[in-house]
């Protein structure tokens, strides 16, 4: 091996790999973000809600590793808010929320947005979430798509919340086909093996 | 169709003359029932119509507009992802056509840009 190749390998096993949670506000991010660390470390990572926008600030949790026999990934893990092209505070308010709390929580989901998408810059790998009971063929998620493809970071389709009555994850690989896509339930870990598996091969 | 104003009961036949033979009462008013049906099949297809379309649907905002942010109204926010993905967010606007520039970004940015072609 020459000095130079050694060079790459050093260089190499000290690349850091971070992967960032992207995808529409209730996706299930944090869920699986929580769910991921749980099983790795033990600890969650923030609190899930079902009031959308929940999560408006980047949360990283710092060396996860995850090892399945000779197969080791070793990566941060950076939960962000979720994307999208509206907010409005009136939809909070169904849930209870005062009219100013809501108006508040718009302002500070309409900044996370910008602060997850800045974060692009510094992911080497995506998992972009999506919710299986809902329409996959968004503006968001097209948006998010060619940009990630544009700046060759790689991802991982995540078809989240498998668990319900009304989800379709074949609906999300009829449509994003040349993607690869895990249906997973992040709610109770059905089927988490099967993306960390896939986070191997795509990420390391 | 008939029903006993006090308690809802369905009225048939000679109930009218009788009184309401679930409380007695005398009282009754006539309800359109097909008009009700219809009235609720219109707001179950306007609810229905509501669900489909996402959000999204209602954007004002144009792809190629110049600001990344339209501030519709307090709490009520339009992103422009494509601008903010391209490293773009220092121009917003209102509904009435204001705009605000954060010119320090800006600076800061081709500043930024002058030193990526140095080097």
């Amino acid at each position: 091996m020459s000095f130079f190749d050694f060079l790459i390998n050093l260089f190499k096993r000290n690349k850091k790999v971070s992967i960032g949670l992207y995808g529409h506000p209730n996706s299930g991010k944090t869920t699986l973000a929580n769910q991921i660390a749980k099983d790795w470390t033990g600890k969650d990572i923030g609190s899930a809600s079902n009031i959308p926008h929940e999560t408006r600030t980047v949360l990283k949790q710092e060396k996860i590793v995850i090892k399945d026999g000779e197969n080791e990934l070793d990566f941060d893990i950076i939960d962000t808010p979720g994307i999208a092209t509206k907010i409005d505070y009136q939809n909070f308010l169904e849930f209870g929320l005062e009219e100013d709390e809501a108006k508040e929580r718009a302002k500070e989901a309409t900044k996370g947005i910008i602060e997850a998408i800045k974060w692009l810059d510094d992911v080497t790998g995506v998992l972009l979430v999506v919710d299986a009971t809902t329409d996959p063929l968004t503006q968001t998620n097209i948006t998010i798509i060619g940009n990630l493809e544009a700046r060759n970071i790689p991802f991982i389709v995540v078809a989240n919340k498998i668990d319900m009555e009304d989800a379709n994850p074949n609906r999300i690989v009829s449509v994003f086909p040349q993607h690869t896509v895990v249906p997973v339930s992040a709610l109770n870990g059905e089927k988490t093996d099967e993306l960390y598996k896939v986070m191997f091969k795509k990420f390391n | 169709m008939n029903v006993c104003s006090k308690c809802e009961t369905e009225l048939h036949g000679d109930d009218l003359l009788d009184g309401c033979p679930n409380c007695g009462s005398k009282l009754f008013k006539f309800v359109n029932t097909k008009a009700i049906e219809e009235k609720k099949r219109r707001e179950k297809e306007e609810q229905e119509k509501m669900e489909d379309s996402s959000p999204e649907e209602d954007i004002t905002i144009d792809e190629n507009s110049v600001e990344s942010i339209k501030v519709e109204d307090k709490g009520v926010y339009e992103v422009n992802l494509l601008h903010i993905l391209e490293g773009e967010t220092d121009v917003y606007s209102d509904k009435e056509g204001n705009y605000a520039i954060d010119i320090n970004a800006l600076f800061k940015k081709s500043r930024k840009d002058e030193d990526e072609e140095e080097n």
